[in-house]
């Protein structure tokens, strides 16, 4: 794996600007690091006195190097500004993948307090479970791997498209109707595809993965940053991995054509770890232990269980079954009656028995409310 | 020193020379200027746009759409052009099409357009005479790392984000994958089928050329662009 190498003064040498050509001092430091300073983290972070394995751990300070000021660091920046004298440092690099990380804004009594909500709040929830105290809550941080792709190029072939066409019947009457052709098309595709896959087992977690768009802030994923009681995941599959999935999808389809041909290519790429957040909120109901997910970023419920409530007919799935009942006996009667119709209506009455059946199992009262974050993945 | 997160290269105001970021560090890289030629009268300040010429090794030499740029390009040699100034594919395709197939004749001049007044070792050393802005303080750089790139981006119909010299956003490796693009582009319009598209393109020579141009929202097929070139005079939409 290469890794950005160094920072480099962004300033013009053949005009008088300081440009620093060397490496900038903290650059490949390893170990312990002194306070006050950002520190960039390529690769994983390494155990304190580790020596990194080569092409593998590169740590990068990113103290500016004119005057050792602190950079001021985020994801998909390549220029950074020093706040104390103002230099612009480019940050050079030639693959690799870099970490970042979505900052934690929810504290743990949050987190608490968010889960007791969600426990008193949602609905179909065992009445004994919605007193039972929640005091547990330990913080992960979850790895999403993200590939970004430049891709530019055309796609062609033919699109089935509905066009009116003006019909005319044999009385002279004129009408519009629908009919599907086959039309060739051409589309030229300039534009950034981003890619994201969980490097870890969420559902183990049982959590779902967080909602976001890719272009939120983000900070170095630094010893300092994260939380020292947070769990941080180790990340599944590889970089070589992701990217080749990653470039697989951004070359796909974007125009929806039945038989696409594509001349497309990547122009750039860029893979990134990005580490999410989460509180993991435990309690115990009934002897049975339950887990409620807060999102540590933005303080939603992330997914949750809990105990349904005790197997009881609410007034809405005792009108659902009993109309399935009567379902059921009007078409037995039905079958009873009409010779001809009784195989079919017979079997029309076993269905809707089943469907009574799944109803009052699946119902709240048959044992755990699951709740998981909309439009997650 | 000009140029963006997004900046593929570097232009130097003061001195006009032009950086590439390389593994290395940075590393300077020729570039030329474009000379007015238009024979119109010219309204508004005039910029320069970064634009790639390309000259392939090899290339089909059975397609009609080649042979047409070549022969519009006779005696010299056929360019593919390709804007560096926008990501922005309808402002790619269009110039980067109409440039390559007019096959305009360049008067160059070399190195970047320089700024007047844009000395930072005179700033360094004079620094209450500086025509330079002073360093940002750190709410502006706080505020400057806040801001998201799609803030600082507008569309096509919004006037350029910069001033006199454009930002380098294409590098040399992407020009030659968005001359394919724009060489599709020239065969969509004429041959109606991309299948029969045949072109090799074999990198050859690149050339970073800052053409000049005033930016009005006539020129729409242009993306707002006019060139101050002979070639482009009377082009108005």
């Amino acid at each position: 794996m290469t890794l950005p190498d160094y920072a480099d003064l962004a300033v013009c040498p053949f005009c008088g600007s300081n440009l620093s050509r060397g490496q900038p001092r903290g650059v490949d430091e390893w170990g312990p690091l002194p306070s006050g300073r950002a520190v960039l983290v390529d690769g994983p972070p390494a155990p304190s006195g580790s020596q990194p394995p080569a092409e593998e751990q590169v740590l990068h300070s990113l103290s500016c190097p004119q005057c050792a000021g602190p950079l001021s660091v985020r994801a998909g920046r390549r220029i950074l500004l020093c706040a104390h004298c103002g230099v612009r440092v480019l940050v050079t690099g030639g693959g690799g993948f870099s970490r970042w990380l979505f900052p934690q804004k929810i504290g743990r009594d949050q987190a608490l307090a968010t889960a007791g909500k969600w426990l008193r709040d949602y609905p179909g929830i065992s009445g004994r479970a919605r007193e039972v105290p929640v005091t547990r809550a330990r913080l992960v941080h979850v790895p999403i791997w993200e590939h970004k792709a430049l891709v530019a190029g055309w796609e062609f072939g033919t699109k089935l498209r509905t066009r009116y066409h003006l019909v005319t019947d044999g009385e002279g009457n004129e009408r519009l109707d629908l009919a599907l052709s086959k039309e060739p098309f051409e589309e030229p595709h300039l534009l950034e595809r981003r890619f994201f896959q969980a490097a870890c087992d969420i559902d183990a977690l049982e959590a779902t993965r967080p909602r976001f768009s890719g272009r939120e802030l983000l900070l170095p994923m630094v010893a300092g940053e994260v939380e020292p009681s947070s769990t941080v995941m180790e990340p599944r599959g590889t970089a070589a991995e992701i990217a080749e999935r990653g470039r697989k999808l951004a070359l796909q389809s974007a125009s929806g054509a039945a038989d696409p041909h594509g001349r497309m290519l990547i122009l750039r790429e860029s893979l990134t770890l990005l580490y999410y957040p989460l509180w993991l909120v435990d309690y115990q109901a009934g002897g049975r232990p339950y887990r409620i997910v807060v999102d540590a970023r933005d303080g939603s419920v992330n997914s949750a269980s809990a105990p349904a409530r005790e197997g009881r007919l609410t007034p809405s799935l005792g009108l659902r079954i009993a109309a399935l009942v009567a379902a059921a006996v009007f078409a037995l009667w039905l079958g009873s009656v009409v010779d001809a119709a009784r195989v079919p209506t017979v079997f029309v009455a076993v269905i809707v028995c089943v469907t009574a059946i799944l109803l009052v199992l699946r119902s709240p009262g048959g044992g755990k409310v699951e709740y998981h974050e909309p439009f997650s993945s | 020193m000009a140029g963006g997160d997004e900046a593929a290269m570097f232009v130097c105001h003061g001195c006009g020379q032009v950086h590439e970021v390389e593994e290395s560090g940075l590393s300077p890289f020729a570039a030329s200027t474009v000379a007015v030629t238009t024979e119109l009268a010219v309204s508004g300040p005039v910029r320069y746009l970064a634009v790639w010429r390309l000259l392939p090794n090899a290339a089909a030499g059975d397609d009609p759409v080649w042979e047409r740029i070549r022969r519009a390009a006779a005696p010299g040699p056929a360019y593919l052009y390709v804007p560096a100034f926008s990501m922005a594919r309808p402002v790619v395709q269009r110039i980067g099409v109409r440039l390559t197939e007019i096959q305009p004749v360049l008067q160059l001049a070399s190195g970047a357009p320089a700024v007047a007044g844009r000395w930072p070792a005179l700033a360094e050393a004079m620094p209450e005479v500086s025509p330079f802005p002073a360093a940002p303080s750190v709410s502006a750089a706080a505020a400057q790392l806040a801001s998201p790139p799609a803030a600082r981006s507008g569309s096509l119909a919004d006037p350029p984000g910069f001033e006199a010299v454009s930002p380098i956003l294409i590098g040399r490796r992407e020009a030659w994958g968005l001359a394919y693009f724009v060489y599709l582009a020239i065969e969509a319009r004429e041959a109606h089928d991309l299948h029969s598209a045949d072109l090799r393109l074999e990198p050859g020579e690149e050339e970073l050329l800052f053409f000049p141009a005033v930016w009005d929202p006539r020129y729409i097929h242009d993306s707002n662009w006019r060139l101050l070139l002979r070639e482009f005079d009377g082009l108005v939409a």
